[in-house]
């Protein structure tokens, strides 16, 4: 069933040929562990309620160069997000693309680097962008087929005031495997926001497998917003974060659209003092599946994370959420609290939900929180009886319901979006 | 006589010595499971064929199966061809003669939860007198419930007794390829309960195996069969609150339900097996099946559960709502010390419109114990304006516990409306200075503030029970505290 992901492995092999010999090392390693516990199934229990099989069985291909052609005019309206303001990061199948993005020579702007100059330049950060090894199938299978990695650093004690946005497009003709790779550093005490956009301009299947670190050094604040929201294609997504003494990590995941999309988040709170805010939003209108897996690690004292995820499901659609918070042994003064909302739209539609805790110390004040349900009838007869049409009526609640996870995002374009796209829909 | 002869001839006596085609009544059976031993359990029953081949088609697919690792727990392997599994009551001639000759463990548990003292012989398995008080209450008790047409006897009676109902039901609700124990415990179950409640028909009395004498030493793989019919009202009471005397590692139990129109069926449980001692040594694994099918309309199964005792447990009371606004209750205190492990909870599967189910858990973990709160919540396609409230709350006792809660929620029908909320704390600082403060002890204030977090749960058992699960409590915390 695998055979064409396999085959795709031994593919990735032979491109490799004028990489360094310890990147050789690092993806033939990945492979060798993909290989040793495969590739997952419905069988496994992270994966209870996500099938792939119809990516197991597609051929995919990996970009190459001529893929990598994009004209100006495509790239604009490919983006949800336009706000003038920001800094734009442009990745074409995985690979930065100098000449499409934006960044000001200035002091103010973030430092940005891809891995080919950093191997000819600073060869041992090159090596930081393969530092990192989460044990997951697919975090593997990007360390394996990642052609290119970004490293974003934000200098200490430095605020970047634009939004960085970085977009990462996926194009080129037949079934591809996308395997965008980005590192970012905020150093001691600085500042960033950053929205990172996934969009598949391939009508097929294809997969985009991202993996982003986050590195939150002492003091810093990072503000990171992640947006999926293409008409087809199945998305895999690794958000990796480790947030250091005092420093905050906000993180938004706005997922809606593709065939498949799989969201693993992952933060683990390393030193006292550290805290996080998760939020996120998952929209089904067709036949979607979007899939969101969070684990919250507590591995120090005086940590703090708040959770907060809002499912709407409408048509055939499927949402999955399953939120962990684990409290390590031995630490104190920890608060969690999580909660997953969601609204069930239409009577073909599902929604499997599981806000998990697993608590090894006693000095803990952890809640969590589910709900699943319809519009409220009252509601929407208080506005239906303000003479307000029901189509809308539903509109403005299912629009109040998402606030909470949208007030988050920093750019208005995207809200005005998905807004269109639940006024569009017909089961909303 | 040649060498050769006599060696047969010892290797064939050996064989009849084992008893496998032997009429000549034996305590028990040699350790191991094979098609004989199962044979040999059905024969020692006299059971009719059906059920041995019910049996043995168990045993062809628990064959098949593997043991489940996905629980919150950690055990040494079990080795299944190390049981025995059949062993008869044993005779008078064996028990302790007297209460001197029980541990004074046991008798202090006893004594602190105020058991008086003929019903301490009957629970530590001292030899009684056949004139003993509760074999009257047990005659009485009897003509009570024959008079209401209430059938109630020992797993093996009804399956000669009353065949056709046993047969109608056995298997119906948790189907012996359920799960690795279920197949386990279909293919070798040695004894159990069995209740009947007729149409229209509340029992007149709570059903408590406690009382039904013969029922005492029904074994490890017990089976339980309860099916309320029609318009039926039944309280049934398992196990009872003193620590049972028992030197069996595994029980892999199965409990079926069965609630047809407009019926209710409350089934109450104090869990209190041997746990182990302070290390972790020993100590019962309780791995059971216990499931209420709702197949009538407006039916009503509620399962209430004190888990005190294993040191390994492994269970999940849950409900199939099926017919038309059934409902199905779930409340649960399990409470670990020491190094005892639960994982534990619920499944609501609502497949009928209109159906309802509450979960109320609370898991109290001390010492080095792991406590696991596990529930699910299916909503079918089918079942609209279905209603689902589940609250699970966790308290934490010393800094080496854990807890955890695993809630899987999965809705396919959008008129449903499923609610859930969970918490995890300690102890709160403040409330034990409170009573501190007013010259209340430490361990009593404690007990004072664990007995107000399982009110919700203690208040759905029968009055005696849940004056017994208090005291039971506190006895479980002892030295978690200090």
């Amino acid at each position: 069933m695998k055979q064409n992901f396999n085959r795709i492995l031994l593919q990735s092999q032979s491109l490799g040929d004028s990489e360094p010999e310890w990147l050789k090392c690092k993806r033939e390693e990945a492979i060798e562990s993909i290989n040793s516990i495969g590739f997952p199934t419905t069988r496994n229990e992270e994966w209870k309620y996500t099938p792939l099989d119809e990516i197991y069985q597609t051929e995919l291909e990996i970009p190459v160069d001529a893929d990598n052609v994009l004209s100006t005019d495509t790239l604009e309206s490919a983006s949800l997000v336009n706000e003038p303001n920001l800094f734009k990061i442009i990745l074409i199948n995985g690979k930065y693309s100098r000449e499409l993005s934006d960044l000001e020579v200035t002091k103010s702007a973030p430092n940005v680097r891809p891995l080919e100059e950093l191997i000819e330049n600073e060869p041992e950060a090159a090596k930081f962008l393969f530092s990192s090894d989460p044990r997951e199938t697919f975090s593997w299978l990007n360390t394996a087929m990642a052609r290119d990695a970004l490293l974003i650093t934000c200098p200490e004690n430095r605020t970047i005031q634009k939004p960085i946005h970085l977009l990462n497009i996926m194009t080129g003709k037949r079934n591809k495997l996308v395997s965008p790779r980005i590192i970012i550093e905020a150093n001691a005490n600085s500042k960033l926001t950053l929205i990172e956009e996934f969009v598949n301009l391939l009508p097929d299947k294809s997969l985009m497998n991202a993996a982003t670190f986050i590195n939150a050094k002492p003091g810093s604040l990072v503000n990171h917003h992640r947006i999926s929201g293409s008409s087809s294609g199945y998305h895999v997504g690794n958000l990796h974060c480790k947030v250091s003494q005092d420093a905050n990590i906000f993180t938004t995941s706005l997922a809606f659209g593709g065939n498949v999309t799989r969201i693993n988040i992952n933060v683990r709170l390393e030193q006292p003092g550290a805290s996080c805010n998760l939020s996120g939003l998952f929209l089904g209108v067709k036949d979607e599946l979007i899939d969101h897996h969070t684990t919250i690690e507590h591995a120090a004292s005086e940590t703090n994370s708040n959770e907060v995820y809002k499912g709407v499901m409408g048509g055939k659609s499927k949402g999955v959420f399953n939120g962990k918070v684990l409290v390590e042994e031995n630490i104190h003064h920890v608060k969690a609290s999580q909660n997953s909302n969601n609204l069930l739209l239409s009577d073909v539609a599902e929604i499997n939900t599981k806000p998990e805790l697993e608590i090894y110390s006693d000095d803990v004040t952890c809640a969590h929180g589910a709900t699943v349900g319809q519009l409220d009838a009252d509601s929407t007869f208080y506005l239906r009886a303000r003479g307000i049409p029901e189509k809308v009526a539903k509109r403005i609640l299912v629009e109040a319901f998402l606030e909470e996870a949208l007030s988050q995002l920093p750019v208005e374009s995207v809200k005005t979006e998905l807004m269109k796209i639940i006024s569009k829909s017909n089961t909303l | 006589m040649s060498t050769q002869t006599e060696k047969l001839n010892s290797i064939v006596s050996k064989n009849y010595e084992a008893g496998f085609y032997t009429d000549v009544e034996q305590d028990s059976l040699p350790p191991g499971l094979n098609i004989e031993t199962i044979k040999a359990i059905s024969r020692k029953k006299r059971e009719p064929n059906w059920l041995l081949d019910w049996r043995l088609d168990a045993y062809d697919k628990f064959k098949k199966m593997q043991e489940p690792q996905w629980a919150h727990v950690k055990y040494d392997p079990i080795n299944i061809q190390d049981i025995s599994y059949y062993s008869a009551p044993k005779n008078d001639s064996e028990k302790p003669k007297s209460l001197e000759e029980v541990d004074p463990k046991i008798i202090e548990t006893y004594e602190k939860l105020g058991i008086p003292l003929e019903e301490q012989k009957m629970l530590a398995g001292v030899a009684v007198d056949v004139v003993f008080d509760s074999v009257s209450v047990h005659t009485t008790f009897k003509e009570k419930l024959a008079e209401a047409g209430v059938l109630f006897c020992s797993f093996s009676e009804a399956v000669l007794e009353y065949p056709e109902i046993v047969r109608k039901y056995l298997g119906s609700v948790v189907p012996s390829r359920d799960n690795y124990f279920t197949a386990l415990n279909s293919a070798v179950f040695s004894d159990g309960s069995f209740a009947y409640i007729p149409e229209n028909t509340k029992c007149p009395m709570e059903l408590s195996t406690y009382f039904r004498i013969n029922a005492m030493n029904t074994g490890q793989f017990e089976r339980t069969l309860v099916v309320a019919d029609r318009g039926s009202y039944v309280s049934y009471l398992e196990g009872c609150t003193a620590p049972r005397r028992d030197e069996n590692q595994l029980h892999a139990a199965v409990v079926e339900l069965i609630a047809l129109d407009d019926a209710e069926i409350k089934y109450s449980t104090v869990q209190n097996w041997y746990p182990g001692d302070e290390n972790g040594v020993g100590g019962i694994y309780n791995f059971v099946t216990k499931r209420g099918d709702c197949r009538g309309k407006n039916s009503k199964i509620s399962w209430t559960q004190v888990e005190t005792g294993s040191a390994v447990t492994w269970k999940y009371p849950s409900c199939i709502l099926r017919g038309e606004n059934s409902s199905g209750e779930f409340y649960s205190v399990a409470l670990t010390n020491n190094k005892q492990q639960a994982d534990t909870g619920t499944k609501m599967v609502h497949l009928g419109k209109g159906t309802t189910s509450t979960i109320i858990s609370k898991g109290i973990s001390a010492g080095s114990s792991q406590n696991s709160y596990r529930g699910l919540v299916r909503i079918a396609r089918t079942a609209e304006g279905a209603r689902n409230f589940t609250q699970c709350d966790s308290l934490l006792l010393g800094n080496r516990s854990a807890a955890h809660t695993f809630p899987y929620i999965e809705c396919k029908n959008s008129s449903a409306q499923l609610e859930h909320e969970a918490s995890t704390s300690k102890i709160s600082e403040e409330q034990l200075f409170y009573l501190r403060s007013r010259g209340i002890p430490q361990e009593d204030a404690v007990n004072l503030i664990v007995n107000g977090f399982c009110k919700e749960v203690f208040k759905e058992l029968p009055l005696e029970f849940a004056v017994e699960a208090q005291k039971l409590l506190g006895i479980s915390l002892e030295g978690a505290v200090g």
